[in-house]
């Protein structure tokens, strides 16, 4: 039964929505800049923050003032609104929804702690709130979920919405993850030393950590019983998925990057292709020391020397549980526009790869099959192919 | 279909080494943790929560010395103690420098790589936290994973804290949250199995009548538990377990375990004064997560 | 055992929460980070966090933290360059 994605919605750094976002990577235009909106931190951090109070974000989903709900819903109810579109309630469409988050509703919980806000506040705290506004806004009641697991959060939420659809389960899966940028997600990335206090540089010799960044981006998944009812346009097929433990350390990963070949070697052999198939590899690329050694060591034990990789997250930030699709969506512009959007930053090859990371934008070559890794703490790996 | 072939629980009473059912004869109201030292051979356990000190008591007891190459899990509030720990570091103190080991614990999916980690668990690993339906999402997950052939770790984790419960009696909720645990080891292989899942749902209170009907339930042969009946009361005769283990987001995995015990029972069962007949086939673990929501896991035999 | 030595072994056990521990147990010259503390890359920011909350020193990139951890003896050390 194959997997279609039939809907995308993404706000970030970077765009409002798709088409902003399309047009950002092309530029090169980044999106990590000085913290602003978000208040009450000690230093100075560099991160994708989206310059909109939550005022703002709500003015663009309701008619009524509604300021007290937390940063990740708005954004999300923002993303999933231009991912689901035209689509409806049906009763012949089995539909369901999978969130994936990490910090909820923590951005409220941590002004509470802080300033005593309402405590009515801390309703929105657990990961499912999200899930649970955002299903019933949209009228979908056939199974909920939300996946938390850090960084490959919305990876393996799609991973399981395909897997629902290919057993039969569901028809139809509204798929999606959203974190805002909080004191608490800052302070603890800052805390592991992790965080770079210049624009990071993913894949690079002198790269010096992560820079957060905030997001929501949305898929809409149906099989072709649903899409003959939607009539809804098939944009990309899931072809292949892989997850597996690294199994190394509690936030490090192997030095070989051991779950990340499982990861992408499973996906692979889902999708029932070669190593050579892949045209393209939209890595993790968090730009810290640890991931991208290991990530990189990890690609070139599968795909060799091939220059075939770069990294988003110098565009819009590490954003949690919502890079699985953030990047996801961004390739499917690769496949769509044939363009590899090169890593950003880059200077000086790492002396422990053989390849280096695409870092010029590359429209030359045609996409057609792409590789996407996320990989979070408590290692975990996934990895997911999409090809027309 | 999946099936169960181990379980364990922490719980009040001594579940852990006696079961659920023998505590469920007995009163008890507090959390009895096994000793960790004992449990859970060679780890350093300095660094480790008290959410994934049950997880791996849990889990090494359901393995054995089998293998896994799934883990799954489900979690309603994750490590409330370590989200308390690490927010108070940054906002209440006047730090700059940071302890990173609360937040590292506070992440959801600890329980899950800390599973992995000391069981050297190379293979699929998820956590969900969906408020009272988490642990539904974790066996849906299972479902999945046993079709596709694999032997896997399910289980739920949830705590309780001091200050949770202060907060919950100023936001008046009419019930404060309880600390528990439950694992079960399960593969698509019926042999030596002690029940099987049949079904998970997810769907909203107003089509409990049809969702029963579609699924054939038989009033002289299927019986329904719930761990929280009293939140949301609904027009079935059920038996409440919630008593026994107190109320939490994951507890259904509790009524799992029960349900399981009940079904291996050689006899009749009668806990609290409800009976459970020798004839009973299946167990519907009917969970009330919201004012709307509805969570359905059946047991049988 | 110095009044300082034994300070940092206290805040290193308690702050590591290394219960099974003495002050006894934890030679000079030991190497902290090898297998019989079993303390990994998360222990030596903590460390860096104890050392400023404790004794007012500061590090400021963590991979120094390689060297000077090797041993209570050459944290003593650093300890000392730092104060005087």
């Amino acid at each position: 039964m194959t997997v279609y994605v039939t809907g995308i919605g993404i706000i970030s750094a970077i765009g409002m929505n798709a088409q902003e976002n399309f047009e950002s990577l092309i530029a090169k235009k980044t999106g990590i800049t000085n913290i602003e909106l978000l208040k009450n931190l000690d230093e100075r951090f560099l991160a994708g923050e989206i310059k909109l109070t939550n005022k703002e974000l709500a003015e663009h989903i309701f008619t009524s003032k509604k300021t007290d709900l937390p940063r990740s819903l708005l954004l999300s109810l923002i993303a999933a609104k231009e991912a689901w579109q035209t689509n409806t309630y049906n009763n012949n469409i089995r539909t369901a929804f999978i969130g994936a988050t990490t910090i909820g509703g923590m951005d409220l919980t941590e002004q509470y702690f802080k300033s005593n806000k309402s405590i009515k506040s801390l309703n929105y705290h657990h990961c499912g709130k999200i899930a649970e506004y955002i299903s019933n806004y949209f009228g979908i009641n056939d199974f909920k979920t939300t996946v938390s697991t850090a960084c490959s959060s919305a990876a393996n939420a799609i991973i399981l919405a395909s897997r629902m659809i290919k057993n039969n389960i569901v028809d139809r899966v509204l798929v999606g993850g959203g974190d805002a940028l909080t004191g608490f997600t800052i302070n603890g990335f800052n805390s592991l030393r992790i965080y770079d206090n210049e624009l990071c540089k993913p894949f690079d010799k002198n790269r010096n950590g992560l820079n957060l960044g905030e997001s929501a981006a949305y898929l809409v998944l149906e099989n072709k019983k649903s899409i003959k009812i939607t009539k809804n346009k098939k944009i990309v097929k899931i072809l292949g998925w892989g997850n597996a433990n690294d199994a190394y350390h509690q936030t490090a990963s192997s030095p070989y990057g051991e779950g990340a070949q499982t990861a992408m070697t499973e996906a692979l052999k889902i999708a029932n292709l070669n190593a050579n198939d892949i045209d393209y590899i939209n890595a993790h690329g968090t730009a810290t020391s640890n991931n991208d050694l290991s990530e990189g060591r990890a690609i070139e034990s599968i795909f060799g020397e091939k220059q075939l990789y770069s990294s988003t997250k110098a565009y819009t930030g590490h954003t949690l549980a919502a890079a699985g699709i953030v990047e996801l969506i961004f390739s499917i512009f690769s496949i769509r526009h044939n363009t590899i959007f090169p890593v950003l930053n880059y200077q000086n090859k790492m002396k422990e790869l053989k390849t280096e990371p695409v870092y010029k934008l590359r429209q030359d070559i045609e996409i057609n099959k792409v590789l996407s890794n996320s990989f979070g703490f408590g290692g975990n790996n996934a990895s997911i192919i999409i090809g027309e | 279909m999946a099936f169960i072939h181990n379980y364990s629980t922490i719980s009040r009473g001594d579940t852990f080494n006696k079961g659920v059912l023998y505590s469920c004869m007995s009163t008890n109201n507090e959390v009895l943790f096994p000793n960790y030292k004992e449990n859970i051979p060679g780890i350093n356990l300095r660094r480790v929560s008290t959410i994934v000190k049950m997880g791996l008591a849990n889990t090494l007891k359901c393995l054995g010395n089998k293998k896994t190459d799934a883990i799954v899990i489900g979690t309603g509030l994750g490590s409330i103690h370590n989200s308390e720990l690490f927010l108070s570091s940054y906002i209440d103190s006047n730090q700059h420098i940071l302890s990173p080991t609360p937040f590292i614990n506070s992440v959801h999916n600890t329980i899950s790589g800390e599973v992995a980690l000391h069981t050297q668990s190379k293979g699929y690993n998820s956590t969900y936290s969906q408020g009272g339906l988490s642990f539904e999402g974790a066996v849906m997950d299972t479902i999945l994973l046993t079709k596709e052939r694999k032997q896997v770790i399910l289980g739920s984790v949830d705590e309780s804290t001091p200050t949770l419960d202060t907060i919950l009696q100023k936001m008046n909720i009419q019930h404060l949250f309880d600390t528990g645990s439950s694992f079960f080891y399960c593969t698509d292989n019926k042999k030596k199995s002690l029940a099987e899942i049949t079904h998970c749902i997810i769907s909203t209170k107003n089509k409990i009548k049809s969702i029963l009907f579609d699924l054939k339930f038989n009033i002289n042969e299927d019986y329904i538990i719930s761990g929280n009946s009293s939140c949301y009361p609904m027009n079935l005769d059920t038996f409440d377990y919630s008593k026994f283990c107190g109320i939490y987001m994951t507890n259904p995995s509790f009524g799992m375990q029960l349900a399981i015990e009940i079904l291996n029972s050689s006899t009749s069962t009668c806990i609290d004064g409800y009976n459970f007949p020798d004839q009973c086939k299946r167990i519907f673990i009917i969970n009330h997560a919201s004012k709307t929501d509805i969570g359905i896991i059946i047991i049988k035999k | 055992m110095s009044n300082l030595k034994k300070e940092l072994k206290e805040q290193l056990i308690e702050h590591l929460n290394l219960e099974d521990l003495n002050i006894e147990d934890i030679k000079d010259d030991a190497p902290l980070f090898g297998e019989e503390l079993g303390l990994d890359s998360i222990d030596a920011l903590e460390i860096i966090v104890m050392l400023d909350k404790k004794f007012n020193i500061k590090i400021s990139n963590p991979q120094d933290g390689a060297k000077i951890f090797q041993s209570i003896n050459t944290i003593v050390e650093y300890i000392e360059n730092q104060n005087s």
